[in-house]
C-alpha cells in the first residue's frame, strides 16, 4: 500500500506516511488515514522520505486536510522531503502554512 | 718714460704714451665691440626663448583647459548612464517602466497562476469527497432496492400460496384467485421498476465515476514547469543586480578616476605658472644686458672722444667716473631681488 499510518502510544501524534507517487490515486487511502482521527489527534506528521513525486492534487489533498484539522490553528508538519519536491512546496507557499523538515 | 700713478689725476703725456694709449684705446673698443655683438646675440635668443616658452605654455594652458571641459562632459554622461543602468528603464508601448516593474509583474503573475492551480486542486478533492459520498448514498439506494426487490418476490410467493389455496377453497375461492392473481401482477410491475431503478442508478453511478476520473484528471498538474520558471526568473533577476552592482561599482571606479584626473590637470595648471617667474627672470636679464650694452656704447663713444682729443687729461677723469658711477648702478641690478622665489605660494585659476 502506498499509504501507511502509525498512532503513538498516547495517542496525540498521528503519522502518515507516503511511498512512491504522492498523487491523485492514492486520494481514498490518504483521507481514510486520517479522518477517524482527526478529533482526538492533534499533531500529524506527513512522512515523506520515501515520496519519489507530488503533484497538484497531492497539494490538495494536504490543504483539504490542513482545513479539516483547523486551517491556522492545525499542527501538521511534513518531513523527509527530496530537494524537488521541497522547491514545489517552495513556490506554492506551503512553508508558510506547514512546518517543513 | 710714464710714471706709475694710482691716482685718477693724470699728467699729460709724451708721444709715446700717446701711440700706446692709442693701441690700448683701439683695443679697449674693438672687445667693446665684441662684448656689445654677444650682448645683442644673447639679447636676441633671450627674446626667442620669452617667445617660444610663452607660446608654448599658452598651448598647454588651453589644452588643459579644453581636457577639464572634457572631464566634466565625461563625468556627467557616466552618471546618466549610472541612473539608466539603476533603473534598468526599458521602453514598452511608448511607456518607460523599471525592469524591477517588470520582473516584479511577472513574478506576480507566476505566483497568481501557482496559486490558482493549488486552488482548483483544492477544490477538486473537496468535489471528489462529495462524489464519494454520493455514490456511498447510490450503494444505499441499492441495498434499499434489493430489500424491495425482496418484498416483492415474497409477495409474488405469497400470492401463489394464496392461488393454491384458493384453487383448493374450489367455487368459494374463485373471487380470491382472482385477487391473488391481481396481487401477483402487482409484485412483477414492482420489480419491473425496480430494476429500471436499478439501471438508472448504475447509470448514474457510471457517470459519476467519469466524472470522478475527470476531476482527477483537472486536479492533477505537474508543478515542476511552474516550479522551473519561478527558478528562471529569480535567477535572471540575480544576474541582472550581479550586473547593476558590477557596472554601477566601474562607474564609480571611473568617476573617482576622473576627479583624480581634474586633480592632476589643476596641478599641471598650477606647474605651468613658472612661466610667469620665468618671463620676469628674462626681463631682468633682458634689461641687466641692454644697460650692460648702453654702458659699453657709452664706453666706446668716450673712447673715440679721447681718442680725437690731443688733451684727454681732464676728459678721462670725467670719463673714469662716469664709467665708475655706470657700473655702480649696473651692480644694484644685479643684486635687486625677484618678487617669487619659488611657485608653490597662491592659488590657480584655470580660464
Amino acid at each position: 500500500m502506498s499509504v501507511s499510518k502509525n498512532i503513538s502510544s498516547d495517542g496525540s501524534h498521528l503519522t502518515i506516511s507516503i511511498q512512491g507517487r504522492f498523487d491523485f490515486n492514492i486520494y481514498k487511502d490518504f483521507r481514510d488515514a486520517y479522518v477517524d482521527c482527526l478529533k482526538s489527534t492533534p499533531r500529524i506528521t506527513i512522512n515523506m522520505s520515501s515520496t519519489e513525486y507530488l503533484d497538484s492534487s497531492a497539494l490538495g489533498m494536504l490543504l483539504v486536510l490542513r482545513e479539516q484539522s483547523g486551517g491556522d490553528n492545525s499542527n501538521i508538519e511534513i518531513t523527509g522531503v527530496n530537494s524537488e519536491i521541497k522547491k514545489i512546496l517552495g513556490i506554492s507557499n506551503f512553508d508558510k502554512m506547514f512546518s517543513i523538515k | 718714460m710714464a710714471s706709475k700713478k694710482t691716482s685718477p689725476d693724470i699728467t699729460p703725456q709724451s708721444s709715446d704714451e700717446a701711440e700706446i694709449n692709442t693701441s690700448i684705446f683701439d683695443m679697449i673698443s674693438e672687445n667693446n665691440n665684441f662684448l656689445i655683438r654677444g650682448i645683442d646675440s644673447a639679447n636676441n635668443d633671450i627674446t626667442q626663448v620669452k617667445g617660444v616658452t610663452a607660446d608654448a605654455i599658452d598651448n598647454l594652458n588651453n589644452s588643459f583647459s579644453q581636457l577639464n571641459e572634457q572631464i566634466k562632459q565625461q563625468k556627467v554622461l557616466m552618471e546618466q548612464l549610472l541612473r539608466n543602468i539603476t533603473d534598468n528603464n526599458i521602453e514598452s508601448d511608448g511607456k518607460m517602466c523599471s525592469f524591477k516593474e517588470v520582473t516584479s509583474e511577472i513574478t506576480d503573475t507566476l505566483t497568481y497562476f501557482i496559486d490558482a492551480l493549488i486552488n482548483i486542486s483544492t477544490q477538486s478533492m473537496d468535489t471528489v469527497h462529495k462524489m464519494d459520498s454520493i455514490v456511498d448514498d447510490m450503494d444505499n439506494v441499492f441495498a434499499l432496492l434489493g430489500d424491495i426487490k425482496a418484498i416483492a418476490d415474497q409477495t409474488s410467493l405469497l400470492s401463489l400460496n394464496a392461488s393454491i389455496e384458493s384453487a383448493r377453497a374450489g367455487e368459494n375461492g374463485r373471487g380470491f384467485a382472482v385477487v391473488a392473481n391481481e396481487i401477483r401482477k402487482l409484485a412483477n410491475y414492482s420489480n419491473d421498476f425496480n430494476n429500471r431503478i436499478w439501471g438508472q442508478v448504475e447509470h448514474t453511478k457510471v457517470s459519476v465515476s467519469e466524472a470522478r476520473v475527470m476531476i482527477g484528471q483537472i486536479a492533477s498538474k505537474d508543478m515542476s514547469i511552474g516550479m522551473t520558471a519561478k527558478y528562471k526568473i529569480n535567477s535572471m533577476i540575480d544576474q541582472i543586480n550581479f550586473i547593476n552592482d558590477a557596472t554601477s561599482n566601474g562607474i564609480d571606479q571611473l568617476t573617482s578616476i576622473t576627479d583624480e584626473v581634474n586633480h592632476n590637470v589643476s596641478q599641471a595648471v598650477r606647474g605651468l605658472q613658472f612661466e610667469d617667474i620665468v618671463r620676469q627672470q628674462l626681463e631682468t636679464t633682458n634689461n641687466f644686458l641692454s644697460h650692460t650694452r648702453d654702458h659699453l656704447v657709452n664706453m666706446d663713444d668716450d673712447i673715440k672722444i679721447i681718442k680725437d682729443n690731443n688733451n684727454p687729461s681732464g676728459k678721462i677723469n670725467d670719463i673714469i667716473k662716469k664709467l665708475h658711477d655706470s657700473r655702480n648702478e649696473l651692480s644694484n641690478n644685479i643684486h635687486k631681488p625677484t618678487n617669487h622665489d619659488s611657485i608653490d605660494t597662491g592659488s590657480i585659476e584655470l580660464f
